[in-house]
């Protein structure tokens, strides 16, 4: 177990690191940041300046050992735009992004696994069409129509839920669905795919063999290990809405990172959009080696070697 | 043998699986019994129907499978009536199964011990410390050396012939009356499979529990089985006590068999063994003849005229074939055929 952990661990720091050089390039890579910093119109002179002030005219490697050292101590810099610290910024809108992307996540389990489970245990029935149906249409349906279909439906027709802004749970039922609803047929499918397998496994077999309980036998010794590839599927989903689904957030109007690194990319608030990049990198290294460990949790035989 | 000391009575057993354009017909009216402290070994090649019969008499064929029965009794206890409940309760209490292969057989999620438990808790109203002193003192009793410690391991870290001990005790849990082993040393190295063999059989005379040993390896079945059920293409063949059919064979799949088998002390080195030439059909519709027929080198065109009947032939044994009983119309060198492409024509014919 503590190979496989300092392992993981190993690899989720390099992971992070280089997508930490990689943030760091692209801002470097789309443009003179001292130009854009300086502004539209401004002379060469000032952009000589805003070069020697911020430090664009040391050796990269000196500006990226610079970035890294002050990012570890939690300081990500100065938005030049906003005139505010990055550090505040992120504060402001990542509660936000992540309660979205929680909450998604959770309705798209929550749906996609009962489903999944029911049309693989009664496969080629309504259900499992039923099931086969909702998933096409997920795929197929973009989620800003599906998000203003939902608002028409309950924001404008029956007027139950709020359409936009983040103030209370309320606001973001209709959210997460629309974005949720988007990650389902993946792990439906992929859920009724593993449990069509496990139940035709020996063990699955004995289970039944030993009399023990429909229940038993398909949570315990069926879905506990169709569940596995789910759980690194479900952590890379929740990465990408992490990322900041900018649809579904403009659409409602929810002030998460999405929303923010659009703005600052028409802006060119360069020190927000590396902060961005690195939050992003980070949490889906972290998730990832989160659906690492739960899947050592779940199966010994990747823990136990 | 009498009623009352009969626990599993099968009979009639038909098994049809519905496939797209057609129906296989794997289990022909099968009859089967085993007695209070019998071993009954079922002994046929692959695709006989011999695992399908286990499956069914368990209960676990996959809904579309079609099962019949004339009756399928444990004790009185009428099987083909009971609810998907009662099969439960049945399962892993009074009937138990052991699997082929032990590498899968155990769930690679969970600890032994709380597989055994897990069992033991389904059927009886039992603590957990108390289950797993009962595991604890059941994996000691099939020879599992440091058992505290394996009930704390997971099943990937057991060898195969420790899993199928693991098997065996879990089959012993309840205290069953009837064990189906479904070729419970296939999977396992031949110095293992003789371990396991003897463990069953004297974990069988201890307990006077009913043994259904499922096989294809006539070596597994001496000196192991009381009687012997051959099974051929879904039907059975031939049935007989064990030293009656090895020693004499009746039916000619029979015979074949035991003439494939080299004999410790009487097969010399470099002596022909024999064979049995094609493969077991497909089996799909009615019987129009022998099923055996094929493959049959005694076959005569009484033999295609129409499905033969089980007939006594006397000793208490049963056979479905023509061929006059007191073995005059044999010949022991037509099972060898060293020809291949007489063998070759034979395969061919025999997946028809």
């Amino acid at each position: 177990m503590l190979v496989y952990l300092s392992k993981r661990l190993l690899m989720t720091f390099l992971v992070i690191a280089v997508t930490s050089v990689i943030a760091f390039l692209l801002v470097h890579l789309s443009g003179d940041p001292a130009a854009a910093m300086a502004g539209e119109g401004a002379s060469q002179a000032d952009i000589e300046t805003v070069r020697e002030t911020y430090g664009f005219d040391r050796p990269l490697y000196v500006q990226y050992l610079d970035w890294v050292s002050r990012v570890v101590t939690g300081d990500l810099g100065r938005s030049t735009y906003l005139r505010a610290d990055v550090t505040d910024v992120l504060a402001r809108h990542l509660p936000v992004t992540a309660t979205l992307g929680v909450c998604a996540l959770g309705f798209a389990l929550a749906l996609s696994i009962p489903l999944g489970v029911l049309a693989a245990l009664r496969p080629n029935t309504m259900i499992d069409r039923f099931s086969l149906w909702l998933a096409v249409a997920g795929q197929a349906l973009p989620s800003f129509l599906f998000a203003l279909g939902l608002m028409y439906l309950f924001g404008v027709y029956l007027r139950v839920l709020p359409i936009s802004g983040s103030e209370t749970w309320w606001h973001f039922i209709m959210p997460s669905v629309a974005l949720g609803y988007y990650a389902t047929p993946a792990i439906m499918r992929l859920t009724r795919s593993g449990m069509l397998d496990v139940m035709l496994s020996d063990h699955v077999r004995t289970a039944r063999a030993y009399g023990l309980s429909p229940w038993r036998v398909v949570v315990r010794h069926g879905l506990r290990h169709a569940i596995i590839p789910v759980v690194s599927l479900a952590a890379v989903q929740l990465g990408f809405m992490l990322g900041g689904s900018i649809v579904i957030e403009t659409i409602f109007s929810l002030k998460g990172i999405g929303h923010l690194a659009w703005e600052s990319i028409q802006r060119a608030d360069i020190e927000v959009i590396q902060a961005i990049l690195l939050v992003i990198a980070v949490a889906y290294a972290v998730l990832t080696l989160l659906a690492d460990l739960l899947n050592a949790a779940l199966d010994p035989r990747i823990r136990i070697s | 043998m009498s009623d009352d000391t009969r626990i599993l009575s099968v009979r009639g057993l038909n098994v049809q699986i519905p496939i797209p354009g057609s129906t296989l017909w794997p289990v022909r009216d099968v009859n089967i019994d085993v007695g209070r402290g019998e071993t009954v070994a079922v002994v046929g090649e692959s695709g006989c129907g011999k695992s399908l019969t286990a499956l069914a008499i368990m209960g676990l064929l996959p809904r579309q499978a079609k099962v019949q029965s004339e009756a399928l009794r444990l004790n009185a206890e009428s099987l083909a009536e009971a609810s998907p409940k009662r099969w439960r309760q049945l399962r892993g209490d009074r009937i138990a199964m052991i699997f082929q292969d032990p590498m899968t057989a155990l769930d690679p999620c969970y600890r032994i011990g709380d597989q055994m438990c897990e069992i033991l808790q389904q059927h009886r109203k039992i603590s957990r410390s108390a289950a797993m002193k009962r595991s604890l003192d059941l994996l000691g009793k099939v020879g599992i050396p440091a058992p505290e410690e394996r009930l704390k391991q997971y099943p990937h870290q057991l060898s195969g012939g420790l899993r199928q001990r693991v098997m065996i005790a879990m089959a012993l849990l309840c205290e069953p009356e009837l064990i189906i082993a479904d070729e419970p040393t296939t999977a396992l190295d031949v110095t293992i499979q003789a371990q396991i063999l003897r463990l069953l059989r004297d974990i069988q005379r201890e307990t006077n529990i009913g043994l259904l040993l499922i096989t294809h390896d006539l070596g597994v079945v001496a000196g192991m089985a009381d009687r012997i059920v051959v099974m051929y293409g879904g039907e059975v063949v031939e049935v007989g006590t064990c030293d009656q059919v090895l020693a004499q064979p009746l039916h000619p799949y029979t015979e074949g068999l035991v003439r494939s088998i080299p004999v410790p002390g009487e097969t010399e080195q470099g002596e022909a063994l024999g064979y049995i030439p094609g493969i077991v059909p497909r089996q799909v519709g009615e019987r129009t003849a022998c099923g055996f027929v094929d493959r049959c080198p005694y076959a005569t065109s009484a033999c295609r005229e129409e499905p033969i009947a089980m007939r006594d032939a006397g000793d208490g044994r049963l056979m479905r074939c023509i061929l006059p009983t007191d073995g005059s119309a044999r010949d022991p060198d037509v099972w060898i055929l060293p020809d291949e492409t007489s063998a070759q024509s034979a395969t061919n014919s025999g997946s028809l």
